[in-house]
């Protein structure tokens, strides 16, 4: 007897079909949870595939839905505009399969809570926007055994490795260190196409379904470029250092920084400032902004139960439920802790 | 052997071109780079260079037949001049962050 029922059987026939696939691989992909790490361009249409082929997903995003999301990220519509990313994926990809368990997580990737995030799932798919959270994405990758695809997309371009620990090279391995901030350009700066991180997350799907189901070729020991201006799409060969300071020497220095004093960051490209409480909390919004609502330079704009979103002398701000705050318009760290004290004590 | 040089995404831009062979081979990357220098102009120099010239852009990856130069000996990287039984690739590319 098959674990699958009749419905699902139906569902997915078409990939059953494929001769690659089979009841087996369908089973195992039914069987396999993918963490999607960011749900924007890249992230919602690899998380879309992945859901329609009948895969379990952890979607983590720190983020709300804004306007200049909808060009290309094809997850949301406007009604969510304001909502959690993570929460209007989960939503919207119930629509598509409801079949499949979805967890989703309002947070910010960090050194604190990585391993929690990342832990038990078969394979995590890349939908981050910075190389701060792609190294520290390695680490815990590497530390424990889990392959994951680097992928990126921008203007008309993008890049995909498929990481395997201990058989492919690492992120280190490809690029050394992360480019410090603000040394690469950023879809705000630069701009780009809806069609770039599709085809990218696209390309992340079927590499995550050839992977879980068992066949096919994955992207590994390659790097693969493509440019959507000329239709180039290319491959390098790249491989493992047997000197890696993360894979082979097992130094897993972005897990181990100790960020928990380092609780403001600028969120690069956005002007923008997160700040977040040295302890998760557990915050009754509707209470805090009835209470805010009071002082008279707040300006409370939507409450839901995750996320409030205020504006403080002209700055908007999005407090989500576990006292993470994100300032856009602020001048810089300083003014941000200062205004995030406002609202309350850091 | 001749030395294989390969250009990526906005690399490519400035050199117009896919691919160039350099032979003789260079017999490091510093001196590479001064032969694309005298090839593609000071344009290029300023695309893959830092402004002191003491090693390539954090955007940027060159790699030695698949090794990043950065885990390698930088700018001094050797290029494997008067083997005769391999040709070393070098690939340059602009790296991609976004998402």
């Amino acid at each position: 007897m098959s674990p699958l029922t009749e419905t699902e059987m139906k569902r997915y026939s078409r990939q059953i079909v494929y001769p690659e696939i089979g009841l087996k691989g369908q089973e195992k992909l039914s069987r396999s949870w993918v963490a999607v790490l960011g749900i924007g361009g890249l992230g919602s249409i690899a998380s879309l595939y992945l859901a329609l082929a009948g895969v379990n997903l952890r979607l983590i995003d720190r983020d709300i839905v804004e306007l200049n999301n909808l060009q290309r990220q094809i997850l949301y519509r406007e009604e969510d505009i304001g909502k959690p990313k993570a929460t209007a994926a989960k939503e919207n990809l119930q629509k598509w399969n409801s079949s499949i368990q979805i967890e989703s997580f309002v947070e910010d990737f960090n050194p604190d809570n990585a391993e929690e995030l990342i832990v038990g799932v078969d394979l995590v798919v890349d939908g981050t926007d910075n190389f701060e959270a792609r190294y520290l994405l390695n680490d815990v990758c590497v530390k424990h055994g889990i392959p994951f695809m680097y992928s990126a997309a921008i203007g008309t371009r993008g890049m995909m490795s498929f990481i395997v620990p201990g058989e492919t090279p690492c992120l280190t391995c490809l690029f050394t260190s992360p480019p410090r901030p603000g040394s690469l350009e950023t879809c705000e700066t630069a701009g780009v196409i809806g069609p770039s991180p599709g085809v990218m997350g696209v390309i992340e799907a079927a590499e995550a379904i050839k992977y879980l189901a068992g066949f096919g070729e994955n992207l590994k020991n390659k790097l693969l470029i493509i440019d959507l201006t000329d239709n180039s799409f290319e491959v390098v060969r790249v491989k493992k250092n047997p000197g890696c300071n993360t894979c082979a020497d097992r130094n897993f220095a972005f897990l181990s920084k100790k960020e928990r004093t380092r609780y403001v960051v600028a969120l690069c490209g956005r002007a923008s400032y997160q700040v977040r409480p040295k302890k998760k909390l557990n915050l009754n919004l509707t209470e805090l902004s009835h209470k805010l609502s009071r002082i008279p330079e707040i300006r409370v704009v939507r409450v839901s139960d995750e996320v409030a979103i205020m504006t403080y002398d002209g700055k908007e701000v999005t407090l989500f439920r576990s006292g993470r705050i994100i300032l856009k318009g602020a001048r810089d760290e300083k003014e941000a802790v200062s205004i995030a004290s406002r609202f309350f004590t850091y | 052997m001749p030395v294989t040089v390969r250009f990526y995404l906005g690399i490519r831009e400035v050199t117009g071109v896919k691919e160039i062979t350099l032979d003789p081979e260079p017999r490091s990357v510093r001196e590479l780079l001064l032969r694309l220098k005298e090839k593609f102009g000071e344009k290029f120099s300023e695309l893959v260079l830092t402004p002191d010239s003491s090693n390539v852009r954090d955007n940027v990856v060159l790699m030695v037949n698949g090794h990043s130069i950065r885990l390698l000996k930088g700018l001094d990287t050797p290029l494997k001049s008067g083997d005769i039984v391999t040709s070393d690739v070098v690939e340059i590319t602009e790296t991609i962050g976004g998402g």
